[in-house]
């Protein structure tokens, strides 16, 4: 157990940034010289489509993954050059709610929860048990300590991993996809419960998302990533009335969620000419 | 987080000042675990220069709150910044806890009933 760190933050009511982040894979960039910075009380939605390289950067972002090359500056601290102990310090003050929630399938909701806590705090048994009340409270889910993950549906899942990765209070959330595979009424209800996190209680949020609706009704900022020919630059970036007033064609194809457009859905016929004829 | 007494017609008033976080909560909980033990009959927390109270400081709010049900103690909350307040009410302990908008007003609460 280690104490909780203390709150400092060199780089003022920056919160995160990101300066010529570079992620290649066999050469080729998914991720090209990336800058941008997220804000206290900020609600920082990441859109891409498919394989635009949303999950590498939040890999990256969360210290899970080590970039090509580039920093990331979490609390003022670089996390590309941090040591494990640091990172493991750095991790601290941030919560992570994974796409598919990430339980543990052979402990209770209760338990997941309380995981953190019991890991990362020297917080009394019973007010962990409090709190681990407060939190199933928070997302809705009031009484349900006893269950187990699979005996929950998709959604409630989502919001025990939501639950979690409040545990501890952290000042800055990351959310994967956090409304992917729910329906119109839980995806109102997962954007609500950000919305109460940043709103009211002051977390700043960075999330991850391919949902329109969702990412227009929660961000205060938003980051779109490209893909095919324009894989690992930044699109676009704003408020998001900015996003909705930006031309781009390849943004505007992605908002309005149209089959054509710059997003391409097949290979033109000289390039895929070339790719059947190309050796190797 | 600071937290200084003052006693007043019988009311023990605890004037907290700072963050209570995961931190500073313990000290918290000392001091109220020392009022649960000696029985204190009525106690207003005043969190009027109280910036930010996590899950553990509200943990440590309930914990009272049930050891002095068991004496029949009287509780009340007064003065939250809202950002405070939202923290309190998205976990309902608004109607949990009698929550007031000043010392006065909770002082008149509690000064109300019996002990």
């Amino acid at each position: 157990m280690s104490p909780a760190p203390k709150k400092t933050n060199p780089s003022g009511d920056v919160i995160l940034e990101v300066r010529d982040l570079v992620q290649s894979y066999n050469g080729r960039a998914v991720l090209n010289g990336l800058n941008f910075k997220v804000r206290k009380g900020e609600t920082f939605v990441i859109m891409g489509g498919s394989g635009c390289g949303k999950t590498t950067l939040l890999r990256i972002l969360i210290g899970a993954q080590k970039p090509t090359s580039g920093s990331v500056l979490l609390f003022g601290e670089d996390i590309t050059k941090a040591s494990p102990q640091e990172l493991d310090r750095i991790r601290l003050r941030f919560g992570m709610n994974f796409q598919f929630g990430a339980l543990f399938q052979s402990m209770t909701v209760g338990e997941n929860i309380a995981l953190p806590l019991q890991e990362h705090s020297q917080v009394d048994p019973s007010l962990i048990e409090m709190i681990v009340k407060m939190k199933l409270e928070l997302v809705g889910l009031t009484g349900f300590e006893n269950f187990k993950p699979a005996e929950l549906s998709g959604g409630m899942r989502k919001r025990v991993g939501l639950a979690r990765a409040l545990a501890l209070d952290p000042e800055l959330l990351f959310s994967d996809e956090p409304t992917s595979g729910l329906d119109p009424v839980m995806t109102a209800v997962v954007d609500q419960l950000t919305l109460d996190s940043t709103r009211k209680i002051g977390v700043t949020a960075v999330v991850v998302s391919h949902d329109m609706t969702s990412s227009f009704r929660i961000a205060t900022h938003m980051l779109m990533l490209g893909s095919g020919p324009r894989q690992g630059e930044i699109i676009a970036e704003g408020t998001p009335d900015q996003i909705r007033a930006n031309p781009d064609p390849f943004l505007q194809q992605f908002v309005r969620g149209e089959a054509d457009g710059p997003i391409a859905f097949r290979l033109s016929q000289d390039d895929y000419l070339k790719h059947l004829l190309q050796e190797g | 987080m600071e937290i200084r007494e003052k006693n007043d017609d019988s009311i023990t008033i605890l004037i907290l000042s700072g963050e209570i976080d995961l931190n500073q909560s313990p000290v918290l909980r000392t001091t109220l675990r020392e009022k649960a033990k000696a029985k204190t009959p009525r106690l207003i927390l005043d969190f009027a220069a109280v910036a930010y109270v996590d899950s553990s400081g509200l943990a440590t709010l309930i914990e009272y709150y049930q050891s002095s049900k068991a004496y029949s103690g009287k509780m009340a909350i007064c003065s939250l910044a809202p950002r405070v307040r939202s923290s309190f009410d998205l976990v309902r302990l608004s109607e949990v806890f009698s929550i007031f908008p000043d010392q006065a007003e909770a002082r008149k609460a509690l000064a109300g009933g019996p002990a």
